[in-house]
């Protein structure tokens, strides 16, 4: 979908932008110390340790500050920033490993039979989440997303953990509205498997 | 698990509904697709499982990670950054 009628708006960090594309650079600290956490837990969830979470977030503020004159209020800033920082992903992506990205199939993950309902599936799909979280199950949803292929990894992160919307996020990857359901889709039914097996060995 | 009235109906319904689950978990689907869909889950046991699962993954996805304080070193490492392109 074209978002060019959205060139007006409303960010709640146009006033410091201003002020810094104004000349008062010392307001960059500011913009650091508000989107720094953020930053940081995004890079702590796509990355798979905590040295490539600070690369992440070094790399994606010098880009930013590189690029601030050229950013033209068509997104909010905060959306910008993550654009920024899903583009250092892929470079470090491309840079740390040269095998192809996987696909995940849908097929795979289709019911075969009626069969494949099973008590203990139903038992943790109905319990409160609360009673659920706990470290073990924790480092499992880790697991299971360091495992997902990158293009999917951060569409599943931006809907489900940051709290984009499917086309907040289709902006900051540059991806069709489609395509990221496409992908979130099966990001979900890949996290399921995975929850689907641990609460089965149980 | 012993077959049912209930759960006796057309394989090839789920196939095409099962790619649309998500979108109908996110209620992105139009009224009446989001409809077809509820009606199929009342006389579905294999995919309202699907959905209830599925539902749960994504509830447990959002909220399994604990936010972390960001490392004294990385916000001094930033200011220095922030300091230096200050001055272009």
């Amino acid at each position: 979908m074209n978002k060019r009628e959205d060139k007006r708006i409303t960010d709640q960090d146009r006033k410091l932008l201003d002020a810094i594309n104004e000349g008062d650079s010392d307001l960059f600290n500011d913009l650091v110390h508000k989107y720094e956490g953020k930053l940081y837990n995004f890079g702590l969830k796509v990355c798979k340790n905590v040295n490539d979470a600070e690369d992440l977030v070094q790399e994606s503020f010098i880009n930013v500050f590189k690029s601030m004159k050229d950013f033209r209020h068509e997104t909010k800033f905060k959306n910008w920033l993550y654009k920024i920082a899903a583009n250092v992903c892929w470079k470090m992506k491309r840079k740390s490993r040269f095998a192809p990205e996987q696909e995940i199939s849908i097929e795979e993950f289709l019911p075969s039979d009626h069969k494949s309902v099973d008590k203990k599936s139903s038992e943790w799909a109905s319990a409160p989440v609360d009673h659920l979280l706990n470290r073990e199950l924790s480092a499992r949803i880790k697991e299971g997303v360091d495992k997902l292929p990158e293009k999917y990894k951060l569409v599943l992160i931006l809907r489900d953990m940051e709290g984009f919307s499917t086309e907040e996020t289709s902006n900051i990857l540059s991806l069709t509205v489609q395509n990221v359901k496409v992908r979130l889709h099966r990001a979900r039914l890949f996290l399921r498997e995975e929850l689907k097996e641990f609460y089965g060995n149980k | 698990m012993e077959t049912s009235e209930k759960k006796n109906h057309d394989n090839e319904k789920c196939k095409e509904l099962f790619s649309v689950f998500s979108e109908y978990i996110d209620k992105e689907l139009d009224n009446e697709d989001a409809e077809k869909i509820k009606v199929h889950l009342d006389s579905c046991e294999c995919c309202n499982d699907c959905v209830s699962t599925l539902k749960k993954t994504i509830e447990i996805c959002s909220s399994f990670f604990k936010e972390k304080k960001v490392p004294e070193s990385l916000s001094e490492r930033l200011r220095k950054i922030a300091k230096n392109h200050g001055t272009y």
